[in-house]
């Protein structure tokens, strides 16, 4: 036939016949087709013919139809060619990259997974991925980083661990990547997640519940977030994409402007003309401009700094530039890309970031049974003066907590005597920020790489194999140096350490993949190996006094350095299996088994099997029920077992060398008891969900009940001291975790010119704490000094806050000892939990013509926060409330003369004595605000809030401008991060989504800065 | 090709898997399963030092013994710092007992460490001696242990415990055998007869605690503890060289912590400097005490400048039981008062742990309570100001001057015919007047004089014998006045994570777990006869 037609090539005008008809070969009418190029096309008739004219046959046909899956077919040199289309899939078929990287159909999952716009990701920009995940994912909480360079928490459907890690696994490209915490010590070093670049994903799936994580074993225990960074297609194309967006602070507390500083309404009453050093607090005397000699040593009036905070913080500027090559040939396609990203902080001087990332991806296609899929990403991150965090006294948000009312920033500077080179302008607990910001530098440089192998072997049509060969290496070196001269803080001589981290974790696995469909059975099938190996030095040297100032060197010691090494090996082998099998593709069984040999637990227990087994069933086509109301249905249902090793070197116990006392060495026994007999942790998971899709797809919903426990836990208790240790590791304890979770998206409005897009996720998640070890009914996860400790408590929820607060009597009223002056303590006051009660995100997108506009509304009901900020703003008399009584107590005492018993103004605790009369007392508001503090119960908050996450309003240029320049598309847009919080509870200036860890005790908040805005506008471009 | 390309890779897998025993792969590179006892033992030491002569001193001792001023906090007000009290009781658990407690652990068995183990024995002996007089009933047979819950035992029971195990523990130490290093051992350098000296002392001083009457002590045991130990009485500390003490380093991980609180970090803490106690001064100045020119510096500034002028412990408060009298610290600043002395001061300062001169007036006391008769208790009280002034560096020729001073002379009663005021303190509530034939009162002045800076010992002996007069506390935050606390309460962690434990010790104590309640060993408070309660 072909070698008939050719001689016709030579014809001008050639014609195509055939029939366009659905997958039951039933006609299709009024399906367009027509030749790629080519303006003008034809559609079908009523018995879905169509005839065509084509310059040649060598072109491409493009066929369409409204509710099938538009297909391109190259002629090849045939004149009739009948073309059967698919009915275009409902968003259920689409198919999903799941676990290990497999590709499932979504209607054969039997356990709930989402994926999320990552097309918007890079408009809201977020300092750190993690926070671009917040209100997208039904049942997953983000807890972000106090600055943009800090670490964010993620947690998906609850702690499941009482003390060990809760956080999922990132997995990039099939490679394990390494998310370690970086707020550990007194600077927060981020967390590595937040190296991935978001301008190289393609998408994101999180696979929440351990059913869905089971491939992964003993590392996915708390859930996978599975990247996949972007292909290229092999036509050249380059894209461009820069983003200037901006942060400044929204909201400040409110301060008191009346009284500045000094103690008991004076400034200070040893000197004639008072000084400002004597005293730091603002319980001074009413600001009045009566002269004063300040911090800088002038005689100046006494007079509120109304803006003094405020006009401390500057914006930001975050920039991005991305600049992306793809093209290739039918064998190799490449996709090469750089970012840069640079950052600032609102603090000027803080938290200066630069960061490239080049990213190569190569998809190689030797031969019809052998494809390589390259990938290699270098990040090269670069960090000035990380801020100091939490109540350190080098965070200058902390120290603004203390800045009295009177100080002007002006007498601050200059920071440095410029004799001595001795800090100035400080009170005492009041380092001068401006001291603090440029004499104590540090700075980190992070070389990080990505890297990932993965051949493909067509064994034969129905079995290949899949090769993963990833690492990801890094290295990365820093120093933190603090002057001398400081005076408030610890290190008058100053000190200095440097460190140099290299972390090498590889991660080889081949996967057997039996994809075969036999009469009404289909049958997917993957056999594979793993080892994962985790290699891990630190080296720490630290001097302790320094000799020359400001020279950031080792050799500048006034004393020996003191030097530390730390190597961490961890190794997981592992082999697996997955066997799903299909009946007439609306039913479906998985079970899969993953059987780990951990490198951290004791020989006789390092082997340990997970399996999961899940069935679903499509209702809708089972039983013909389609309907013009309901398009789609399925039901879900899945249990798995997961579970979870340890770190290294937990079983023996050894000691630790301390320096040497004269010559003579120390040594230390570990204060952590550590266990021989640690067994794998256990949870146990069972997941039902529903998918239901109705008005033709228009609006989908996905229903998941979750329920897991987790036993078998590896727990660092506490001990009693008496034990001679601080805690141990033990295998016990029963945290529960239970909810459910629907994500209701729908396209609400299609038309052409007029789009609206809706989502809407909520989720609920309870934790109960069952059992700890036999007479211990709480651990502790966190504490903020005596004052507010979170637990783990048996019979509550995880994370519960518990601290001193105010004893009550039957009716709930405070109660006071006698005299009036002193509250009586509750000193285990239970003030909840800190989990939240649900969580939930409305996303919208209108489109109108080349218009979109996009926001997302992110809400988090329940859950406490203790404000440490705010106690210490009490104590200081900074802010408002701080004014009760002042100006009642001054004019009895200083006015009027008043004293001791006689006198009738000032501050009264709204309390009863025991004896149930209520207290009168007057006492003055010093000691009202010092003793309030002390009481958690005054400074814990509700953290609910309602917050307007992003904004994206977006043009997309027409062609017809661009007609005349090398520019293919153009897109400008203008977006928006945390412009507004719409509900919240918090005193102004605490944002209710602040925490002073990212690890698992929540429910604190110390030294944060308060909410921030970023904002700004992104130009993409294409050639 | 394909098939053997895949297997190739799987090849691969399984080498790399394979090539280690998985697990050899957690074999700890960093730290040692087992260390030489003389780290630990010097471990002990430094940390022991650290303790009682660091934060603590400073934060509660200070005010309690009346030596110093530790100024304003919550101890120093004589109320509690729940996390400084978490902090000391870990510290004494995890820090000093511990490294001796794995000596004990791991060398046991070992002959070759006999008298290693012995001595790590005494310094555990020694460190729950001083836990004791802090908190009362507390875990010593079954703690260090590890476990979740840790038996209390009563504090009473504990005493004779200790007398019982520092008998056996001296009498096992075999002079010819094994010792520690004289690098190691920061206290005796090896030294093992001192060592049982040192465990003999020890065991005296613990006898002399517990020597008052029941209820308030076992005066019987006492009595026959001493006159045990005075079968054998060169086994007791002797000469000056046999005080137990040690240096702190010279580099910022091991110097000493009041160099680092007043000379390193004397800007920050400008406005909180400790200083000398007004009590200090007025059992010191009215007997021309040379050893005050030790204890203290004269002022530097102020209105008292060049002189010895002591801060009072409640900050110049107490105005309305002054009667009129002028306060003459209203208003002062730390620099307006005495400073410590530079001998307390000094980056490796040393810290004594018993000395010589103690172990005189230990004596003293025994022979006043006529416990033993091998000489006159005159004779030993001398000896113990001989003693003090040698160690402080002071003549012979000083001391013979001051053992003449009216009140210091055994038996005599002091001089204060117009001076009365330089007797008291500003209140004039409180004297160092001594009355003809108050042997007691003068052996306990004197070694409450010898031992500025052992605030657990001071503490322990001002309780016992309640013959000092000190100010009570007036600025608390109940706006009240308070005697010398009685003890620490029981660390919050420590109740809530031995709480079964815990309880019974709280049931023990007969009082409430505060600062007030009185331990066993010690006499009740006395009423400040010029004040209402």
């Amino acid at each position: 036939m072909l070698l008939f037609m050719s001689p016709l090539c030579l014809i001008a005008q050639k014609t195509i016949t055939g029939r366009i008809i659905d997958e039951n070969a039933k006609p299709l009418h009024g399906a367009s087709i027509s030749i790629q190029g080519v303006k003008s096309g034809v559609t079908t008739d009523a018995n879905g013919n169509y005839e065509l004219k084509a310059n040649d046959l060598n072109g491409i046909l493009l066929v369409s139809f409204v509710g099938y899956v538009p297909q391109k077919i190259a002629i090849r040199n045939r004149s009739n060619i009948e073309i059967q289309l698919q009915s275009e899939p409902a968003e259920l078929e689409q198919v999903v990259v799941t676990a290990l990287g497999i590709k499932r159909e979504v209607r054969a999952l039997t356990y709930s997974q989402q994926g999320l716009d990552v097309a918007a990701l890079n408009e809201t920009k977020s300092t750190n991925l993690v926070n671009s995940l917040s209100g997208k994912i039904a049942g997953l909480q983000v807890i972000p980083p106090g600055f943009n360079t800090g670490s964010a928490r993620v947690i998906i459907r609850g702690n499941s661990s009482l003390t060990g890690n809760n956080q999922p696994l990132f997995v990039v490209d099939g490679m394990p990547i390494d998310n370690e915490m970086g707020d550990g010590g007194s600077i927060d070093y981020g967390n590595g997640a937040a190296d991935i670049n978001s301008e190289d994903i393609e998408s994101i799936q999180v696979l929440k519940g351990p059913s869905a994580s089971a491939l992964y074993g003993s590392r996915a225990a708390n859930g996978v977030i599975l990247i996949t960074t972007k292909s290229g297609t092999s036509k050249f194309k380059v894209s461009a994409n820069s983003s200037l967006m901006f942060q400044r602070l929204t909201e400040f507390p409110e301060y008191q402007n009346a009284y500045g500083v000094g103690t008991s309404f004076a400034i200070d009453n040893t000197h004639r003309i008072p000084w400002a050093n004597v005293n730091y607090r603002s319980w001074g005397s009413p600001m009045l401009g009566q002269p004063y000699i300040a911090l800088d040593g002038t005689e100046k009036p006494y007079l509120p700094q109304p803006n003094n905070v405020r006009d401390f913080y500057n914006s930001a500027s975050l920039f991005t530039d991305a600049v992306a090559v793809e093209g290739g040939n039918s064998t190799t396609v490449y996709r090469l890309a750089y970012t840069n990203y640079s950052g600032s902080s609102v603090v000027r001087g803080f938290n200066d970031m630069n960061k490239h990332t080049l990213d190569l991806k190569l998809q190689t296609t030797f031969s019809k049974w052998f494809k390589l899929d390259s990938k290699i990403s270098y990040i090269r991150d670069i960090v000035d003066n990380r801020q100091y965090s939490n109540s350190n006294g080098r965070n200058p948000t902390n120290l603004y907590t203390h800045m009295a009312r009177t100080t002007d920033l002006a007498e601050l500077l200059p920071y440095k005597h410029p004799l001595t080179g001795m800090e100035i302008g400080t009170h005492r607990n009041f380092s001068n920020p401006y001291w603090v910001i440029n004499e104590n530098p540090n700075k980190d440089t992070k070389d990080r790489v990505i890297a990932s192998f993965n051949p493909e072997i067509r064994v034969t049509p129905w079995l290949k194999f899949n090769g993963r060969l990833g690492s990801d290496i890094y290295w990365w070196d820093g120093y933190e140096f603090n002057n001398i001269g400081s005076i408030v803080a610890s290190n008058p001589n100053g000190f200095m350490r440097t460190f140099n981290t290299k972390q090498q974790n590889i991660n080889i696995e081949g996967i057997f993949s039996i994809n075969k469909k036999f009469n009404d059975f289909s049958l997917v099938a993957n056999f594979g190996a793993n080892t994962f190996q985790s290699n891990y030095e630190r080296r720490d040297q630290r001097i302790n006094s320094l000799l020359q100032p400001g020279l950031i060197n080792l050799s500048n010691a006034k004393e020996y350095p003191t030097v530390s090494q730390t190597i961490r090996k961890r190794q997981i082998n592992s082999v697996f299996g997955s066997l799903s099998l299909g009946y007439h593709n609306y039913a479906f069984v998985d079970v899969t088994g993953r059987n780990d040999w951990s490198s951290t637990l004791p020989k006789s227990n390092n082997s340990y099997f997970y399996p999961s087994i899940g069935g679903t069933v499509v209702l809708t086509d089972m039983l013909n029920m389609k309907s013009k109301f309901l398009s789609f249905a399925k039901v879900r249902v899945s249990t798995a077992l997961v579970g979870n090793d340890t770190d290294p070197y937990r079983l023996d116990q050894t000691f630790s060398f301390n320096g040497f006392l004269n010559g003579a060495t120390l040594a230390s026994l570990n204060t952590t008891m550590n266990n021989p007999d640690l067994k794998p942790e256990k949870t146990l998971s069972y997941e039902y969900g529903a998918d239901l899709k109705l008005f033709k797809n228009k609006i989908s919903i996905d229903a998941t009940f979750y329920s897991a426990a987790t036993t078998n836990q590896i727990i660092t208790a506490q001990l009693p001291a008496s034990s001679g240790f601080q805690q141990r590791l033990y295998n016990a304890g029963k945290i529960k975790n239970w909810g459910y979770e629907t994500s209701l998206s729908g396209k609400i409005i299609n038309k052409k010119n007029f789009k609206w897009d809706s989502r809407f996720n909520f989720s609920k998640n309870n934790s109960l704490v069952v059992e700890l070890i036999d007479d211990i009914d709480r651990f502790q996860l966190n504490n903020n000094s005596s004052y507010i400790y979170v637990y783990a408590e048996v019979g509550k929820p995880y994370g519960y806050l518990r601290g001193l607060g105010v004893a009550r009597d039957a009716q709930g009223h405070m109660l006071i000892e006698d005299g009036g002056s002193l509250l009586i303590k509750d000193n285990d006051m239970a003030f909840g939990t800190a989990s939240p009660d649900w969580l939930a995100g409305f996303n919208n997108t209108f489109t109108i013509g080349r218009f979109d506009v996009g926001f997302l509304i992110d809400i988090k009901k329940g859950g406490m926060i203790y404000s440490g900020s705010y106690s210490r703003m009490l104590t200081n008399g900074v802010i408002a409330e701080t004014l009760y009584g002042r100006d009642d107590y001054y004019k009895h005492t200083v006015i009027f003369g008043e004293n001791g018993t006689e006198l009738s103004g000032g501050a009264v605790w709204d309390a009863y004595f025991t004896n149930g009369t209520k207290n009168t007392k007057f006492v003055t508001p010093q000691n009202y605000e010092y003793a309030r503090p002390n009481f958690a119960e005054f400074v814990m908050f509700d953290a609910s809030f309602v917050k307007l996450r992003e904004i994206t309003v977006g043009y997309n240029l027409s062609n017809k401008l661009l007609s005349n320049t090398p520019i293919k598309s153009a897109r400008v847009s203008l977006a928006g991060r945390n412009l507004a919080i719409l509900y919240r509870k918090t005193p102004l200036g605490i944002d209710p989504e602040a925490a002073s860890t990212s690890g698992n005790g929540q429910g604190i908040e110390n030294g944060a800065l308060p909410p921030n805005v970023i904002y700004g506008v992104n130009i993409r471009l294409t050639f | 090709m394909k098939i053997r390309l895949s297997f190739y890779l799987i090849g691969i897998l399984i080498i790399t898997s394979c090539s280690k025993n998985i697990d050899q792969v957690n074999k700890n590179p960093n730290n040692p399963t087992i260390v030489e006892p003389d780290f630990l033992l010097t471990t002990s030491i430094l940390e022991t030092m650290n303790l009682y002569g660091g934060a603590m001193n400073r934060v509660v001792f200070f005010n309690y013994t009346h030596h110093f001023s530790g100024f304003q906090g919550e101890f120093q007000r004589y109320t509690v710092g729940i996390n400084e009290n978490n902090t000391y009781w870990k510290n004494t658990y995890l820090r000093c007992l511990q490294p001796v407690n794995q000596i004990e652990k791991k060398f046991k068995n070992n002959p070759n460490y006999k008298n290693r183990v012995l001595i790590a024995r005494i310094w555990k002996d020694f460190i729950f001696s001083n836990t004791l007089s802090i908190w009362g009933s507390l875990p010593a047979k079954e703690a260090l242990e590890g476990t979740s819950s840790v038996p209390f035992e009563k504090e009473e029971d504990v005493y004779y415990a200790l007398l019982d195990d520092l008998k056996s523990l001296a009498d096992s130490i075999d002079l010819n055998g094994d010792k520690y290093s004289g690098l190691a051992d920061k206290i005796y350098n090896g030294d093992l007869l001192k060592w049982k000296k040192f465990a003999t002392t020890l065991r005296l001083r613990l006898a002399l605690r517990i020597s008052n009457d029941v209820p308030n002590g076992n005066s019987t045991v006492a009595k026959k503890v001493v006159q045990e130990i005075f079968e054998n009485p060169q086994f007791i500390i002797n000469a000056q060289a046999e005080t137990a003490a040690a240096n702190w380093g010279s580099t910022s991980d091991t110097w000493n912590p009041l160099y680092d609180r007043v000379v390193y970090n004397y800007t920050a803490n400008k406005a909180t400097i400790p200083v000398t106690n007004e009590s200090l001064i007025y059992h010191m100045l009215p007997y021309n005490d040379p050893r005050l020119s030790v204890y203290a510096q004269p002022a530097k500034q102020g209105p008292n400048m060049g002189n010895y002028f002591g801060q009072n412990i409640s900050y110049g408060g107490g105005s309305a039981y002054s009667g009129g009298i002028l306060n003459p610290h209203s208003g002062l600043k730390q620099d307006d008062y005495s400073y410590i002395g530079e001998r307390f001061l000094k980056i490796d300062a040393e810290y004594v742990f018993l000395s010589y001169a103690e172990a005189c007036f230990l004596k003293a006391e025994a022979a006043l309570k006529g416990y033993i008769s091998n000489a006159a208790a005159s004779q030993y009280y001398y000896e113990g100001i001989d003693a003090s002034f040698n160690r402080y560096g002071l003549t012979s020729v000083q001391a013979a001057s001051y053992k003449n001073t009216p009140g210091i002379k055994w038996g005599t009663s002091s001089d204060s015919t117009g001076r009365g005021a330089l007797f008291q303190d500003w209140l004039q509530i409180c004297s160092s007047f001594i009355d003809e034939g108050d042997f007691n009162r003068q052996i306990v002045m004197q070694h409450w004089l010898a031992i500025p800076g052992q605030g657990v010992d001071a503490w322990a002996l001002i309780r016992r014998t309640r013959v000092l007069e000190f100010q009570p506390q007036f600025a608390t935050y109940e706006g009240t006045y308070a005697y010398v606390p009685n003890r620490l309460p029981y660390p919050t962690d420590e109740i809530k994570s031995n709480a079964g434990e815990a309880q019974k010790a709280l049931e023990w104590l007969g009082g409430p777990d505060n600062l007030n309640t009185k331990l066993w060993f010690a006499l009740p408070n006395k009423k400040n006869p010029y004040l209402p309660y």
